[in-house]
């Protein structure tokens, strides 16, 4: 079977009806760009990897966000045929634009690669109870200590979501292991097509929880929690362990802690969609706000599985049409008329406060932006989370 | 007192009281009791007062009418799917959007417009009206896998009728492929081209509506140019696809009948005996076995009439000579045999004994296998036949051979296939024929083991392809509890084999057998002499002897 | 300081077999030309450099640094013009900005701080140019091959590379 024939026929891609429906439904084709995910299945289904090369310039562009996966009727899995056939066309050295100077993609390989001691752990506080390396509990921080350096006027603050989370396990008595080995569970290497640096970084880091002894994994990042869940399974020997999102533990035990009132909120939640549509997780950040007192939970028109990705886009492309995207959504959460936007990503806290940096549109579509994990923990009324 | 008429869709009302639709037949009014306000002269009554002819009766109940019949026919029509699920399109969010039939119902002079074409939102006239195929249909996503048959040339016509009434109207139908198989139904599709409708391959993505007006924004992959196109419409058309009626379940319960893998009823045979149900006496016609239109449904009907027919005029048929027998004394009322049997053809009733109706029983032996009292006899397949010729078979030199016992329509035909090609294979086997591979009982082959058999190989048809349309599912089971309860008895579950070889399937009997050749080549004594010791029978269940009523009393 | 002739008669501090490698971002309008000065006056310096112009050290951003440093450079040094000198007016103090936020990455992944500089040279300043570029070469002889080089264990050849990261560097 050649390697084209083995990844249509792991993603049905041959039960393409050929309606085109995804491509009426993709978040980018709609904005405008030159984009058909259709295409792409007709070059994979030509079995030709030239015709896949041909198509190849756009292959990047797709957000991987999942929403034409979710409206196919033949089942054709859209998403991991992407990522398989930017496997092929990055074999063949076609490469993603990588926005930002390629700096993410530098990083991530250079932690690959490894030889070098991070200094990785400056933003644990002293209150903070951690343990470096053995642990039931393994919280897995991610890179927001790298995006809240390379993107300081952002003021995302990714790291604020990381304390919070850190701070309501200590408060539910637990003392995960935060380990200064950590490296980037390498979600971007796989969907930019760099299976050699996914697969180092997946080996090492398989090994770092194995070796703490953690049964259960617990991140903050959607794609982290997506990574470890999916994409990490088949280098686990053995059983692997527990793998949540903070919001799935908080929605399970937030009820334990002492929770005051916020003032009166009105809040949104974005779907992240690497909690939403990739892990099926849309009930558990619902919970935990639901449970915050004070917070009124009101829903965009496209939320759920219809949410709208925030355009991130795996660090492998970014132009007008995803600004489009990012506007359009955030002039949808002005209008349920909430104070906040929350989410469960830091992704999603990158890309839409990038957007709404923008002068000439700041007013119609600047929302205070909020992590799920940050709520909670201000609504035990100690501290404000903001920095 | 008003409802949504249901036969209007909901677009219109209705009263208690009512005519369900200009052609029912009977053509009567009929009392919907759930929403009639009663008798009470403090409620109402007035229909009761102005009937000239005293026809209304408040007191009237369901009745329950027992007949006894030769022939049964199926007919029980069809569901339509509800695109409320299917969010992109927004059927109940937007105004304007509508299904195909309560497109029906606006543009029927007999509907509630008076055949004025209006949309819900604004009764206006809209102008650009778009149809979206495929909606429910052709979908594995949302479990409906299949074409509905219907929808195509439902568009197309309807393309026709709005052309014809307006011609103004710019109608576009977004599709995958236009079905237009039947009789002018080409021509037709061209006239609906030709009035001016717009055909364009691909399915809409997420509809939006503009508020102030009530208008929707289409957004479609046009296919054949690969152009993303944006259109706006008046109104938006799904075609909903079809599906097996809601109460098919029951229907299917009582006859025992078979569904095919999308829901709809499975036929006798797909080309051969298409409007036969497995079970012999009862017919199908219409939607039910499977999605079509009028033409073929009274194609189908017809069909169904005429076979009835020749049932009932028969005189004399011939039935089955291989049936059950059940023993009245010994049956325990467990129920067991009528589950199992593909046909229902055995009667029971909680607490009752079990009744083998003769000449619905095809033979297949899966009720007799599956008594474990003892209970049933299968004529000319006794239990007592088929171990004396395991006995008999394994007589001499058990150990070199391999115990094979086919199914008669698949299996003992592959061999036979396997033998007029010339196929040559090791010929350490031996086979037992019986009519169904669920004819096997566990003892049949626990006791080829006894005999010392190194090796037993059960063989039936594939399993969606029983003759005796699932029995082989009995088969399955009990070859899991064996293996189950070899293993327990130290015995390598390995030596008891299941495989499906079709009648054609010569080459794979060959096969089959040389694997079974090999597997048996590993088998040792000590094994053989271990199987026999272990699986000897246990005492069987004796039946719990009737409570005589006054042994309670007795000292 | 070892200091030997190499064949073209160059008093030079070169190791057997690793000399450091260095990738300097310099601004076209003054460190450039300063580099330029410095070779058309023929002072000599440590050539174990190599330059990538940029119209303003502005256009550094610290996606540039790191993929230098992935590429197993052993130091990067971004130069541009003096304070009030910029070409661009005020390009020179993005650059900073840029550089603040390379700075805090590099040493978050775990290099020493002495792999990276900003220096400010300007066209006249040859002398400084080569000055800068002996002092950070000498640098980074003491601090060795990066750890993310081929070379780490002092021997070009040997690498302390597991398979998978061999594979990695190859299609890097």
């Amino acid at each position: 079977m050649s390697e084209l024939q083995a990844v249509t026929t792991g993603t049905r891609t041959w039960a393409c009806y050929d309606c085109g429906k995804c491509t009426a439904t993709c978040p980018i084709a709609r904005a405008g760009a030159q984009y058909s995910p259709r295409r792409h299945v007709l070059a994979a289904n030509s079995g030709q990897k030239a015709e896949v090369l041909e198509e190849s310039g756009s292959l990047f562009t797709c957000l991987t966000c999942s929403l034409c996966d979710s409206r196919c009727p033949a089942e054709v899995a859209y998403t991991p045929l992407v990522q398989k056939l930017r496997e092929v066309a990055y074999k063949e050295g076609v490469e993603p634009d990588c926005p930002h100077g390629g700096a993410l993609q530098s990083l991530m390989r250079m932690m690959a690669r490894g030889g070098t001691q991070q200094d990785r752990m400056g933003w644990l506080t002293e209150d903070m109870k951690t343990t470096p390396d053995q642990g039931e509990v393994f919280f897995f921080t991610g890179c927001t200590m790298y995006f809240d350096t390379l993107f300081p006027e952002l003021e995302a603050n990714t790291l604020d979501a990381t304390r919070a989370s850190v701070q309501l396990m200590n408060r539910l008595g637990i003392t995960p292991v935060v380990s200064p080995e950590e490296r980037c569970c390498g979600h971007d290497l796989l969907w930019n097509g760099d299976r050699k640096g996914f697969e180092a970084l997946a080996r090492f880091n398989v090994d770092l929880v194995k070796k703490s002894g953690a049964e259960t994994l617990v991140a903050s990042c959607a794609e982290c929690v997506r990574t470890w869940k999916l994409d990490f399974e088949p280098f686990f020997e053995g059983k692997p362990p527990k793998i949540v999102h903070i919001s799935e533990l908080l929605a399970e035990r937030l009820g334990e802690l002492p929770l005051k009132g916020n003032g009166g909120r009105k809040v949104t939640f974005q779907d992240p969609c690497r909690l939403g549509r990739h892990l099926g997780v849309y009930d558990a950040p619902r919970e935990v706000l639901d449970a915050l007192p004070g917070v009124e939970r009101v829903e965009m028109p496209r939320s759920g599985k219809r949410a709208q990705c925030c355009a991130g886009g795996t660090w492998s492309h970014c132009d007008r049409y995803a600004k489009k995207i990012q506007t359009e959504r955030l002039k949808e959460a002005r209008a349920t008329g909430a104070d906040v936007l929350a989410t469960a990503c830091p992704k999603c806290q990158i890309h839409y406060r990038c957007a709404m940096k923008d002068p000439n549109l700041g007013g119609d579509i600047g929302i205070e932006m909020r992590d799920v994990a940050q709520l909670a923990l201000e609504a035990l009324g100690e501290e404000d989370t903001s920095h | 007192m008003t409802q949504p008429d249901e036969y209007q869709m909901g677009l219109s009302s209705r009263k208690a009281i009512y005519i369900p639709f200009p052609q029912a037949v009977p053509c009567s009014y009929i009392l919907d009791m759930e929403h009639c306000l009663g008798n009470n002269p403090i409620a109402c009554g007035k229909c009761q007062d102005v009937c000239e002819k005293q026809a209304i009766n408040y007191d009237d109940a369901d009745e329950v009418i027992t007949r006894e019949v030769g022939a049964i026919i199926v007919a029980i029509g069809l569901d339509v799917y509800d695109p409320t699920e299917m969010d992109e399109y927004g059927y109940t969010r937007y105004d304007n959007v509508i299904t195909s039939m309560e497109f029906e119902r606006l543009i029927c002079a007999g509907g509630p417009t008076a055949g004025h074409f209006v949309r819900p939102g604004d009764s206006q006239r809209p102008k650009r009206i778009g149809f979206v195929q495929c909606v429910g249909s052709r979908n594995p996503k949302i479990g409906r896998p299949w074409c509905s048959n219907i929808c195509c040339m439902n568009t197309v016509k309807d393309t026709l009728l709005l052309a014809d009434h307006y011609p103004d109207v710019e109608n576009v139908v977004y599709y995958q492929d236009i079905r237009a198989f039947g009789k002018s139904f080409e021509d037709m599709f061209q006239r609906s081209k030709e009035a001016g409708t717009r055909y364009v391959r691909g399915l809409p993505g997420d509809v939006e509506e503009n508020p102030t007006n009530g208008n929707l924004l289409v957004t479609v992959e046009n296919t054949t140019s690969g152009k993303l196109e944006r259109h706006e419409l008046d109104m938006l058309v799904l075609s909903v696809g079809v599906e097996p009626p809601k109460d098919l379940a029951k229907i299917s319960g009582l006859l025992t009948l078979s569904k095919t893998s999308d829901g709809f009823l499975m036929e006798s045979h797909p080309k051969l005996k298409p409007v036969d149900a497995p079970t012999r006496g009862v017919y199908f016609a219409g939607f039910c076995e499977s999605p079509k239109d009028i033409k073929d449904s009274v194609c189908q009907a017809g069909a169904a009439a005429s076979r009835a027919g020749a049932l009932l005029n028969a005189g004399k048929i011939t039935i089955e000579a291989i049936t059950s027998q059940i023993d009245a004394e010994s049956c325990t009322k467990c129920g067991v045999c009528a589950r199992v049997c593909p046909y229902g053809a055995i009667q029971w009733k909680k607490g009752e004994v079990a009744v083998v109706i003769e000449a619905a029983c095809a033979g297949c032996g899966a009720c007799g296998a599956a008594c474990q009292f003892g209970s049933i006899t299968m004529r000319h397949f006794t239990d007592a036949q088929l171990v004396a010729q395991v006995r008999a078979i394994m007589a001499e030199k058990p150990k070199e051979k391999v115990m094979v016992f086919a199914c008669n329509w698949c299996s003992y035909a592959g061999g036979d296939m396997a033998g007029i090609s010339r196929i040559q294979y090791p010929a350490t086997n031996r086979v037992m024929r019986t009519m169904c591979s669920a004819r096997v009982s566990e003892d049949m082959v626990l006791e080829a083991f006894r005999v010392g058999a190194p090796i037993v190989l059960v063989s039936g048809c594939h399993y969606a392809d029983c003759h005796y349309i699932n029995a082989n599912r009995q088969t399955v089971q009990r070859v899991q509890r064996l293996w189950n309860k070899l293993e327990k008895a130290g015995v390598r579950p390995e030596r008891l084999q299941l495989e499906w070889i079709s009648a054609a399937e010569g080459q794979k009997f060959a096969q089959v057998m040389k694997q079974m050749e090999e597997l048996r080549q590993t088998v040792t004594d000590e094994e053989i002499a271990h199987a026999m010791e272990a699986l000897k029978p246990k005492p069987k269940k004796k039946p719990k002897p009737k409570a005589e009523p006054a042994a309670a009393a007795a000292p | 300081m070892n200091l030997t002739k190499d064949k073209t008669g160059v008093m030079t501090t070169a190791r057997k077999g690793w000399n450091p490698r260095l990738v300097v971002f310099a601004c076209n309008w003054c460190s450039y030309a300063g580099a330029d000065t410095a070779g058309v006056s023929r002072i000599q310096h440590q050539p174990h450099f190599r330059m990538i112009r940029v119209m303003c050290s502005g256009r550094i951003q610290p996606g540039f640094v790191l993929r230098a440093f992935e590429k197993g450079a052993d130091g990067v040094l971004v130069s541009g013009c003096h304070f009030g000198d910029c070409h661009y007016v005020f390009g020179n103090e993005k650059a900073v900005e840029q550089f603040e936020k390379t700075k805090s990455v590099v040493k978050m992944l775990g290099l020493e701080e002495g792999r990276l500089r900003l220096e400010w040279i300007s066209a006249a300043e040859g002398a400084r140019f080569a000055q800068v570029i002996d002092e950070f070469i000498e640098q980074l002889r003491e601090l060795g091959p990066s750890p993310l080089s081929r070379a780490r264990s002092g021997d070009e050849a040997a690498g302390a590379l597991t398979p998978e990261a061999e594979e990695v560097e190859a299609r890097v």
